[in-house]
């Protein structure tokens, strides 16, 4: 029996802790080392923005895109971005409504931009048509 | 650490470009960065932006561009960039 599992039930007994405290201790003490050999450590995260085209749309000479970006490029481009003045910003979203995106730079947060990027790993984009093929995922 | 970046282009033609640049190199420029960084700081205050943050963003674009790959295959042309 491990130290912190002893630790753990000493404290139970001596009902320094309650019985859930104790079960969500011990729950803990099971997830963590089983998840880090599982994954080996920041594995599982998510690495790479990859972007993947086949396109047949000139007859007998398909088009391959293959773009991988960096997730850590993303993220300085948002720390960037939130850097950018009320000025140019309000340039950026002239730009986008004559474009016909009603989106308002301003609006975008660096945090929530971070959060989305956290859980992108889940991201997987399939587009299949007859001309072409996309696929937008994390690796 | 962005080291080199590799530019391949190859044209219907027959024509190909083989680039590789050593981006290690531009390190070099660092004692010119260190000369210009006040100005840039100046610059950065006088368009009420934090320029420690500013570096900081810069240099995270900078680092975060290794493992950059763009491959594209066409009958006219075939490109790839790759940064490592």
């Amino acid at each position: 029996m491990s130290n912190d599992r002893r630790q753990i039930l000493d404290m139970l007994a001596n009902a320094k802790i309650t019985a859930d405290e104790a079960e969500r201790l011990l729950a803990a003490i099971d997830g963590a080392p089983s998840t880090g050999a599982a994954s080996g450590g920041t594995s599982q995260q998510p690495r790479y923005l990859r972007v993947v085209v086949d396109s047949e749309k000139d007859e007998g000479s398909p088009t391959k895109v293959n773009i991988r970006v960096p997730l850590s490029l993303v993220r300085a481009g948002v720390k960037l971005g939130a850097l950018m003045p009320a000025p140019a910003r309000d340039h950026v979203n002239q730009a986008l409504r004559e474009k016909g995106i009603a989106i308002d730079v301003n609006q975008i947060k660096p945090d929530d931009i971070e959060a989305m990027l956290d859980q992108i790993g889940e991201l997987t984009v399939d587009v299949d048509d007859k001309k072409a093929k996309v696929r937008v995922f994390c690796e | 650490m962005t080291i080199a970046a590799t530019v391949r282009i190859e044209d219907g033609k027959g024509t190909k470009i083989r680039l590789w640049l050593p981006l290690i190199l531009l390190w070099l420029l660092l004692p010119v960065a260190i000369l210009i960084a006040p100005f840039s700081a100046i610059f950065c205050l006088i368009k009420r932006i934090n320029p420690i943050s500013a570096a900081c963003a810069l240099l995270g674009l900078w680092n975060g561009l290794s493992g950059v790959h763009v491959e594209i295959q066409s009958a006219k042309a075939n490109v790839l960039v790759h940064v490592v």
